[in-house]
């Protein structure tokens, strides 16, 4: 039963989401096919080589370019957000709406309800994730791809390593892996704020959208509060992580073992520190979504009040 | 004189649903007071109210849809919970399907989560009430939704079906139409409850009745006696008991 709960949740909620992805990945494919490095046009003068002009592609080419560019970035905010919203409307149309009536009358354990609709939350944002990926994938297949990966910050060292060229560090793979994670666990603990505010919410008799929004913002801020709390804790004993209250760099300092790096740059952070630091936040936002799963398991088993 | 004849066994002599000093509030404001009521085995009972009696909050309480303020309720001599949900089949007073889906889905999902339910059966109504299968809900009318709502919900054998307002927003003339879809289509052996206040058109096939007021129920008899005693129909009954006060 949960397994086909969670089956209808999905297909709710990614049937606005795939026609995002589509758009993405579309857009994603226009970006690297229509992509270009402008040639230089070079005279000797007076023994020197002098830069002319330049070779750019027919302009046509470069507003498609310009226009993917845009799509990208509106696609993956709207991928993102749409997919938070249809969550939201998603739990909120079936435990507190119409849909509700049914939902309820199921022969179904609110338990089972609710474990459905987390699973069904956490694979679709998950599905999200993997298109996000998926589209930073093609596009660093092109220069211009990986120009903009660098604009994301996606491209770990690329901006205070190498002047010219872009490439990615050996030992970076891990801080990849820790900045999906991260990425992965705050998306998915920003929609549960918002599922926990729609419980807590509808717990009231009035106004329970406006009890509900409250409710869902203020488990965000303290939720946050809490974590800058934790990270001064840790910054306190690991003085590895005090750059993230703009500390020096004490033991932490580092220094790329690469001879493309200039010498004048000395000022960097560990990647593995920075790993160190996505994997905790990571875990300090999973730990709030498994205390949000039970909390929130309590509410609902204390009985719903539709009107 | 609607009846549902079973050879009941001395377990089946226990009422399907009991409500025990049943009472919810809404911010300290009492919808219902102290209910206590037997529905028993086999029977089409009316429960019959002004609007705001509190008949929907009580089926809401029956459906796990509110939680009581105090007191209990049992079904087939059991808490609500899953068993209660299998065997109570529930039409609300809204429409509560998936807009999106089309109706053959609809059919399909009910037939994934209610064992009891018969979607040969509901694929026959269906076609009987000149719906299409290929239908998407969100193109229907709301006469339309209320009908497969009510095909849904006759589909199931259950053993309690629970029907509020099932004619409320229906024209007279297909009302009599809605009745005969509920008396030829409910399983052998089960209750019906139906929750209305358009009592001349529902009596004919009220076995017992039940008068709410103000969240207290007034009167609980049986619908034949009720109406040889005060030689009327139970409708100009209910007309006189809940005749607004003038000054």
């Amino acid at each position: 039963m949960l397994a086909k709960l969670i089956k209808y949740d999905l297909k709710y909620i990614l049937k606005t989401a795939r026609i995002f992805i589509v758009l993405l990945l579309a857009s994603v494919l226009i970006f690297n096919f229509t992509s270009y490095v402008p040639e230089l046009i070079t005279e000797i003068q007076d023994g020197q080589p002098n830069v002319v002009g330049e070779i750019v592609p027919p302009l046509i080419i470069q507003a498609l370019h310009g226009l993917a560019q845009f799509a990208i970035y509106a696609f993956i905010f709207a991928l993102v957000f749409i997919t938070i919203l249809s969550i939201w409307r998603r739990f909120k149309n079936n435990f507190y709406g119409d849909e509700a009536y049914l939902t309820h009358t199921l022969p179904l354990s609110r338990h089972t309800l609710w474990t459905a609709k987390f699973c069904s939350t956490f694979i679709a944002i998950a599905v999200v994730i993997l298109t996000l990926i998926f589209g930073c994938f093609l596009l660093s297949f092109s220069t211009n791809g990986l120009q903009l990966l660098e604009s994301f910050g996606l491209v770990y060292g690329c901006t205070h390593c190498v002047g010219d060229y872009y490439f990615v560090e050996p030992q970076s793979f891990s801080l990849y892996a820790s900045y999906i994670l991260l990425f992965f666990t705050q998306i998915s603990f920003i929609t549960f704020c918002g599922i926990t505010g729609i419980i807590i919410g509808h717990r009231t008799n009035r106004h329970q959208g406006c009890w509900s929004l409250l409710s869902g913002f203020t488990v965000y801020f303290i939720c946050g509060f809490l974590l800058i709390g934790i990270l001064y804790i840790i910054s306190l004993i690991n003085p590895d992580f005090s750059f993230i209250f703009g500390e020096p760099i004490s033991s932490g300092a580092y220094v790329p073992d690469d001879p493309r790096i200039p010498a004048r740059i000395s000022n960097f952070i560990n990647p593995e520190i920075i790993t160190q630091l996505f994997l905790i936040i990571a875990t300090v936002y999973l730990c709030y979504i498994i205390i949000q799963y039970f909390t929130s398991q309590k509410l609902l088993k204390k009985g719903i009040n539709l009107d | 004189m609607a009846q549902n004849p079973q050879n009941k066994s001395p377990k089946d002599s226990s009422p399907i649903l009991e409500c025990k000093n049943l009472s919810k509030a809404f911010d300290q404001h009492f919808v219902l007071k102290d209910v206590n009521l037997e529905i028993p085995r086999s029977k089409i009972v009316g429960l019959l109210g002004q609007n705001g009696a509190g008949k929907s909050t009580l089926i809401k309480l029956i459906n796990d849809l509110l939680v009581p303020t105090t007191g209990e309720i049992l079904v087939d001599g059991q808490p609500i919970g899953i068993h209660s949900k299998e065997i109570i089949a529930y039409l609300p007073e809204r429409t509560y399907l998936d807009r999106s889906m089309t109706v053959r889905a609809t059919i399909a999902f009910f037939s994934e989560f209610y064992s009891n339910f018969d979607s040969q059966k509901a694929e026959t109504l269906v076609k009987e009430l000149d719906l299409k299968l290929d239908q998407r809900i969100t193109k229907m009318s709301k006469g339309m939704q209320e009908k497969l709502q009510l095909i849904l919900v006759m589909s199931r054998q259950a053993k309690l079906y629970v029907l509020d307002e099932p004619l409320g927003g229906v024209d007279p003339a297909t009302r009599d139409y809605i009745l005969d879809t509920i008396l030829s289509n409910f399983s052998d052996g089960a209750s019906v409850l139906i929750s209305t206040h358009l009592i001349a058109d529902i009596e004919r096939i009220l076995d017992e009745v039940i008068f709410i007021e103000n969240g207290r129920i007034t009167l609980i008899d049986n619908a034949d006696r009720l109406r040889n005693q005060h030689h009327t129909s139970i409708d100009a009954i209910f007309r006189k008991t809940f005749r607004p006060k003038t000054n």
